[in-house]
């Protein structure tokens, strides 16, 4: 195939295809703004007492992902066309994403699970502040 | 007998130029960089109890990340409307839609320099965050030390010293001499305090906290002096769990991806250089999209980035 009858290809598809780019750009800024306000929710104390100090960070880590996977996928799918592209996306696209999921999850099981007792200089620096030690963590510091 | 039933012509590949399949390729080895530092980042982020999130300590600043977040997706906008302008062949408008973005990214590294000037200042850099008590009084004694080097007191000191070993210098200099001699005198308490300060440190005497104070009495003496201009580079001391491996993430994912913002503005450029010198037609098709989709890749990045550097 040349390059003319391929750019004539792209043309026909481009032209096949009009997307609304600025309900995709609202979309995205409505998003942004949620991960935001989501952040905001992080510094509501009593929302932290109630559920816990762990299972609001949780929550918001759950919550900003979920949306940045969202606005992902928004971009992707319009900005970059992959809705209306054939199928060869999943051929090229598929290896990267499993890559991407291996790293996480072979690394995890040494690094992230603790299934020994984790033992590093900060690890014994957060012991001895769980058990009212004097070492002072990160979030004790003032700002400078 | 002739065959005149036109065969259709063997099509062979993905029905996309050559271009536009090399750029995908390129973006699909792109995923896979970035997904190795973002992966790395998220398994050690994991594994690390206690790692640093106050943006008192951090310097993170989630204003300033919702604000490039904002001017990315501005980018990302104008650049997918270069693309349909150049389907339409109004290529000055798609000139100008570039140009646009082009500007946008000159934005979005403005506010990111503004961010790492926030880190320098506060010496949040790989290696040289203190992780302990031990290495934050050994970094304190490190500045005192290398503020005191260079501070007005040691000039002065060093221009007298040179005075005495020239023949005739205290007739012909007796003025600066006498003044150098009377401000080492003023000088005097500040450096006292400062000798004071820093043989608790050396000596270990006094723990983080009464340092901390001690360092402020002792700027504060020294607010009127020349010589606080050389302790106002020295850091309050802080523990900072985890501080190093946050610094080394945050740089190598945020310096990469601003690597990737320069490179798409060069590109930028070029197609600029071209609708300006009205060279731009319709033959650059697959180039100003091969670009764009470049520029939402680098979008995308910033989209995980920007939760997980600054809001997680």
């Amino acid at each position: 195939m040349t390059e003319d009858h391929a750019a004539t290809v792209a043309d026909h598809s481009d032209a096949a295809h009009h997307v609304n780019y600025m309900l995709v750009f609202g979309a995205l800024c409505a998003l942004t703004l949620l991960s935001v306000l989501a952040d905001l929710m992080g510094g509501i104390e009593a929302l932290s007492n109630a559920i816990g100090h762990f299972n609001t960070k949780l929550i918001i880590g759950f919550i900003v992902l979920t949306v940045a996977c969202f606005k992902a996928s928004f971009v992707m799918l319009y900005f970059m066309h992959l809705k209306f592209e054939g199928k060869w996306k999943f051929v090229l696209l598929a290896p990267t994403f499993v890559l991407a999921m291996a790293l996480v999850v072979t690394l995890a099981a040494e690094i992230a699970v603790h299934y020994y007792t984790f033992n590093t200089p900060q690890s014994a620096v957060t012991a001895s502040v769980e058990h009212g030690g004097s070492a002072a963590p990160a979030h004790a510091a003032p700002a400078h | 007998m002739t065959h005149a039933t036109a065969t259709p012509t063997l099509k062979m590949g993905v029905p996309i130029p050559n271009g536009k399949l090399g750029m995908w390729l390129f973006l699909g080895t792109e995923i896979m960089f970035f997904t190795a530092f973002i992966g790395t980042y998220i398994v050690v982020r994991m594994g690390s109890p206690g790692w640093p999130t106050d943006p008192a300590v951090t310097h993170i600043k989630v204003a300033l990340g919702g604000i490039n977040t904002f001017v990315l997706i501005c980018s990302s906008v104008s650049v997918v409307l270069a693309h349909e302008a150049m389907a339409q062949r109004n290529f000055k408008r798609a000139t100008d839609w570039i140009i646009a973005t082009l500007l946008l990214a000159c934005v979005f590294l403005g506010i990111k320099s503004v961010e790492y000037y926030g880190k320098f200042d506060h010496d949040i850099l790989p290696g040289r965050i203190p992780e302990t008590e031990t290495l934050a009084l050994d970094k304190l004694q490190r500045e005192l030390d290398s503020a005191f080097k260079t501070s007005e007191l040691a000039v002065l000191r060093k221009k007298l010293a040179d005075w005495e070993k020239t023949p005739d210098a205290e007739t012909k200099y007796a003025a600066e001499i006498k003044k150098s001699q009377d401000r080492v005198t003023a000088l005097g308490p500040v450096e006292q305090s400062y000798k004071e300060l820093r043989t608790k440190i050396k000596g270990r005497e006094i723990d983080l906290h009464q340092a901390e104070e001690q360092l402020t009495a002792l700027k504060s003496a020294a607010q009127n002096e020349n010589f606080a201009r050389g302790l106002s580079s020295v850091h309050e001391p802080h523990v900072i769990l985890y501080g190093n491996m946050f610094a080394s993430s945050y740089f190598i994912m945020t310096g990469f991806h601003a690597l990737h913002v320069v490179i798409g503005m060069f590109m930028f450029g070029g197609i600029i250089w071209l609708g300006k010198t009205q060279r731009l037609g319709s033959q650059h098709g697959v180039l100003v999209e091969n670009c764009g989709l470049y520029w939402h890749f680098v979008d995308l990045v910033w989209i995980f980035l920007f939760p997980l550097l600054y809001i997680i």
